[in-house]
């Protein structure tokens, strides 16, 4: 496989590439799961976690995913940084090159953030959620869950249902889905779904029903709370009506659908705590999963730049 | 079934020559494991073959037979980043208590030390083993680290440009053999 | 004194003529015109004059913008009247009309001097402010516009944004048409727009912030209404989707006082340039779907769209270096007007005729402006230009302070080689070349 330079996002990754840093993650979910959970491996690699968007969750993986593999990681977060004082994304990147960081995870509320920082600095790039474009390891940890239990992703029957026109998670997994040959179909209220997205190969559905209907993963998008006072949809409680899955609509996928979620969870809204809790939810693994993913992806990117 | 850019010089073992050598080996693993809870672990990949071999003897003469494990040392390796390809990493399988187990670590060919090295850092990540002895098939010389090998099934005479392949008709060869190659100008 | 320019291809965009021979002109006005063989120079003599030597070019009638930004006073570092003269002649222009969103605004007659004032200094164009039609264009009460066309002021218009009270623009509007002014209007209406992307596939893709061509839509609707209920020549600025032409066309066909234009951006580039997120390529309106540009160069081929503007933007690094949703919409392109309208030209999807006709006839049109066609008695305002020669857009072959443009590295085709106004060459690369 040729080596990467930036993991920005999972448009235009070739299957090729997804699934070497698939079969290598499975290798890293071993690592994860020994007495001594670190491998030696990125020893002398610096990795910069900068985060202007806050995401305690998405940091701390890929921190404990850079440390399993002992590089050492620095945290920048839009709070402690001087980008709140007025300093510009550039300034406060080169500021961080002094530093000499060798792969730079980036989560940024504006898309294409990532890109820029790419043209800009010598750094492997690792975006970690760009606005609304992509967050391209929740998309490679989905598919590695979606692997471990269906065994391949090609042919699968995959759902992703909600706010689809903001979701940098649907564009990923629509993305890296498409790709590895899984087929996909989209749900959400039409104030949600974006246009032509059919021209993707992506079904669209403004109901969940028939978009859950023989699915064989079933995964659910966060309502965004700071979107609660737009205009999307009217209330929490008609959105869990019509658009939240709950038992009932789970019983129209197949049998042995799995229920994903990238988290945080509003009980209550998009998903119901049983369906939450249900033995057919992976939630808890894909949080797991994450880690092994982003230590794939940090020795992708990074194992190339040691000097012997 | 020289690699690429490789040229065949010397055969260092033919097929006969390789069961002689494992047989051999066989009787000095199974002296190592015969007290007290025991492993053989192969280092992925030739090393996995050849403690694959060892352990088929073993069962052979109804010797009772030690765990099984594999290891994989790429994440271990000194040396990432000064190939340019993308090191493969490949499954490590230890399916038991590495505590308290006497470790065979079996390789196919013992050059610098370095693999070793790595595969002793790799395998005290997970337990602290009773002992750990290191059996090869063949030893080739030049050191580069002070390890040395408990059980050696053939000790050659290379040139340090020379490459040494163990080549096991699982692996797909036609025939075992232990092949010296040089590198093509 | 009287020059004679020879051995050139003169275009008359206004009659279509084209014809190989010379211009001579006096005191700031075309004397004669005549033909030749090319290459057997000019058989009836100079008769005296002083000869430049054409070289094969193309000769046209000078361009006039409709629209720039020469940012003075208050963005100087971004440019001023003088650097966006230099970068209008440069250009082929004599005459620029400019942005009123200046700090102070050019919402009065001391505004609208300083501008003129300083565009005389200049030499170069004629610099024609536009007049804010709301004081400090806040959109809560009506500017001096009176006393600004008094001044000299051609026309009013909010820059690029929004009057939301739509009462007041009305009453903004009827009251620019008692001074004989025309309104300038760009828009999009701001409720239905979320960013500086045209909603589509590439934004749905690239999850950029975006707007439906209905923002569009809607706010052309609004001001083509205004000049029906008004009578006030609205001449509606950078349009950027068929559905917008529509309307147009719809309502020229009824005889409403519209003109229009497009930005040369948007004939040029489609949604596809953003996707790579480079700030550069961010403009407003946003650049819009491959049949949207294609509808706009058929509108301008048949006159729909009278005049193309370069919608010129001079932006500081400060302003560019930044994510693409934070970075300031513009570029910098009265200098690469021609170049980009070539490249139509070249491609087949443009007659050199239209083109020119949208540079030098349709903008003079709009503002009233004479010019506009060579032939005797007209104003000796021409641009020579090499519609050959490729260059490189490097920051240092642009006048302009302003670097920001999807082209920088770029190669393009055709560039003006001399520029003249009243009888005086204000850009001269023929003979500095020499």
């Amino acid at each position: 496989m040729p080596s990467m330079n930036h993991l920005l996002e999972l448009e235009g990754v070739s299957r090729e590439q997804v699934a070497t840093i698939l079969d290598l993650a499975r290798e890293f979910k071993a690592v994860s799961q020994r007495r001594i959970k670190k491998v030696p491996t990125l020893r002398g690699i610096t990795v910069v976690l900068f985060f202007i968007e806050p995401s305690t969750r998405t940091r701390l993986s890929f921190e404990v995913a850079a440390k399993r593999l002992s590089a050492d990681t620095l945290s920048f977060t839009a709070s402690s940084s001087s980008l709140s004082k007025g300093e510009t994304l550039l300034d406060t990147a080169r500021n961080l090159m002094a530093m000499k960081p060798d792969v730079v995870v980036l989560r940024h509320f504006a898309s294409g953030a990532c890109h820029f920082l790419a043209r800009s600095i010598p750094a492997a790039i690792v975006n970690a959620g760009d606005g609304a474009h992509e967050h391209p390891t929740q998309g490679l940890l989905d598919m590695f869950t979606m692997r471990e239990h269906k065994g391949s992703l090609d042919k699968l029957e995959v759902a992703v249902v909600g706010d689809i026109r903001h979701s940098r998670v649907a564009r990923s997994n629509i993305q890296g889905l498409l790709t590895m040959g899984a087929r996909v179909r989209v749900a959400g209220p039409r104030t949600m779904l974006p246009p032509m997205l059919d021209r993707l190969g992506v079904r669209v559905f403004d109901r969940i029903e028939p978009a859950i209907e023989g699915a064989d993963v079933v995964m659910m998008l966060r309502i965004q709370k700071e979107r609660m006072g737009n205009d999307l949809f009217p209330s929490d409680r008609e959105y869990a009506r019509v658009f939240g899955l709950d038992a009932t609509r789970l019983g129209l996928a197949k049998p042995d659908a799995i229920v994903m979620h990238p988290g945080p969870m509003n009980r209550g809204v998009e998903i119901t705590p049983d369906v939450a809790d249900c033995g057919r939810s992976v939630i808890l693994e894909q949080v797991e999963n994450g880690v092994a993913v982003r230590m794939a992806v940090l020795y992708l990117l990074s194992a190339h730049l040691l000097e012997g | 079934m020289g690699a690429v850019g490789l040229i065949e010089k010397r055969v260092l073992l033919d097929a006969s020559g390789v069961a002689q050598v494992l047989d051999r080996l066989a009787t000095e693993v199974a002296g190592l494991v015969a007290h007290g809870p025991s492993a053989v672990i192969g280092i992925q990949t030739g090393g996995v073959h050849v403690a694959r071999r060892i352990l088929d003897r073993l069962a052979a003469r109804g010797t009772p037979l030690p765990s099984v494990g594999t290891l994989d040392i790429t994440l271990y390796r000194d040396d990432i980043g000064m190939t340019r390809e993308q090191p493969q990493v490949r499954r490590t399988d230890i399916p038991f208590e590495l505590s308290r187990t006497g470790v065979v670590l079996v390789d196919d060919v013992l050059f610098t030390g370095r693999t070793v090295r790595a595969a002793l850092d790799a395998l005290v990540d997970f337990g602290r083993p009773r002992f750990i002895r290191l059996a090869v098939l063949v030893d080739r010389g030049f050191r580069e680290y002070p390890i040395q090998a408990d059980c050696i099934g053939l000790r050659a005479d290379t040139e340090p440009a020379e490459r040494v392949q163990v080549e096991l008709v699982e692996t797909g060869a036609p025939a075992d053999r232990v092949v010296v190659y040089e590198r093509r100008a | 004194m009287r020059t004679r320019l020879t051995n050139c291809e003169v275009v008359d965009p206004g009659t279509g003529e084209r014809y190989w021979g010379w211009v001579e002109w006096e005191g700031g006005v075309i004397r004669g015109v005549g033909r030749t063989v090319p290459g057997l120079g000019d058989p009836s003599g100079d008769g005296g004059a002083e000869a430049i030597d054409g070289r094969g070019h193309l000769l046209a009638p000078s361009f006039v913008d409709l629209y720039a930004d020469f940012c003075e006073p208050g963005f100087e570092y971004r440019e001023d009247v003088a650097s966006g003269s230099a970068a209008a002649a440069a250009g082929g222009y004599t005459a620029v009309s400019v942005r009123p969103d200046t700090e102070p605004a050019c919402d009065g007659e001391d505004t609208a001097r300083f501008v003129m004032e300083a565009g005389r200094k200049a030499g170069r164009v004629e610099v024609l402010p536009i007049g804010a039609i709301t004081r400090k264009l806040a959109g809560e009460a009506m500017a001096d516009i009176g006393e600004m066309a008094a001044a000299g002021v051609r026309a009013v218009g909010e820059a690029d944004r929004w009057v939301a009270r739509t009462g007041l623009l009305r009453h903004g509007l009827e009251y620019a048409g008692n001074f004989g002014l025309t309104a300038f209007l760009t828009g999009e209406d701001p409720a239905l727009v979320e960013g500086t992307a045209h909603e589509g596939l590439v934004s749905t893709v690239r999850g950029l912030k975006a707007s439906p061509v209905a923002a569009e839509e809607v706010a052309v609707a609004r001001h083509v209404a205004l000049a029906e209920l008004t009578r006030t020549p609205v001449h509606l600025l950078k349009l950027t989707s068929a559905a917008g032409v529509r309307i147009l066309r719809e309502a020229r066909a009824r005889g409403v006082p519209v003109t229009a234009s497009a930005a040369a951006l948007h004939l040029v580039l489609d949604e596809n340039a953003v996707a790579g997120y480079d700030p550069m390529t961010k403009v407003w309106p946003p650049l819009r779907s491959a049949e949207d540009r294609k509808a706009l160069v058929e509108a301008v081929a048949d006159g729909a769209i009278d005049a193309v503007v370069s919608d010129h933007c001079p932006r500081g690094i400060e302003d560019k270096e930044l994510e693409f949703d934070l970075a300031v919409p513009g570029a910098s392109t009265i200098e690469t007007t021609f170049a980009l309208l070539n490249r139509l030209v070249l491609a087949g999807e443009l007659p050199l005729t239209a083109a020119l006709r949208a540079l030098a006839v349709g903008p003079r049109g709009v503002l009233g402006l004479p010019g506009g066609s060579i032939a005797p008695g007209r104003p000796a305002d021409l641009v020579l230009l090499d519609r050959a020669v490729e260059w490189e857009v490097t920051p240092a072959a642009l006048a302009s302070r302003g670097k920001n443009t999807p082209f920088l590295g770029k190669t393009l085709v055709g560039r003006p080689v001399m520029t003249i106004r009243g009888g005086e060459a204000t850009f001269d690369r023929l003979r500095a070349a020499r």
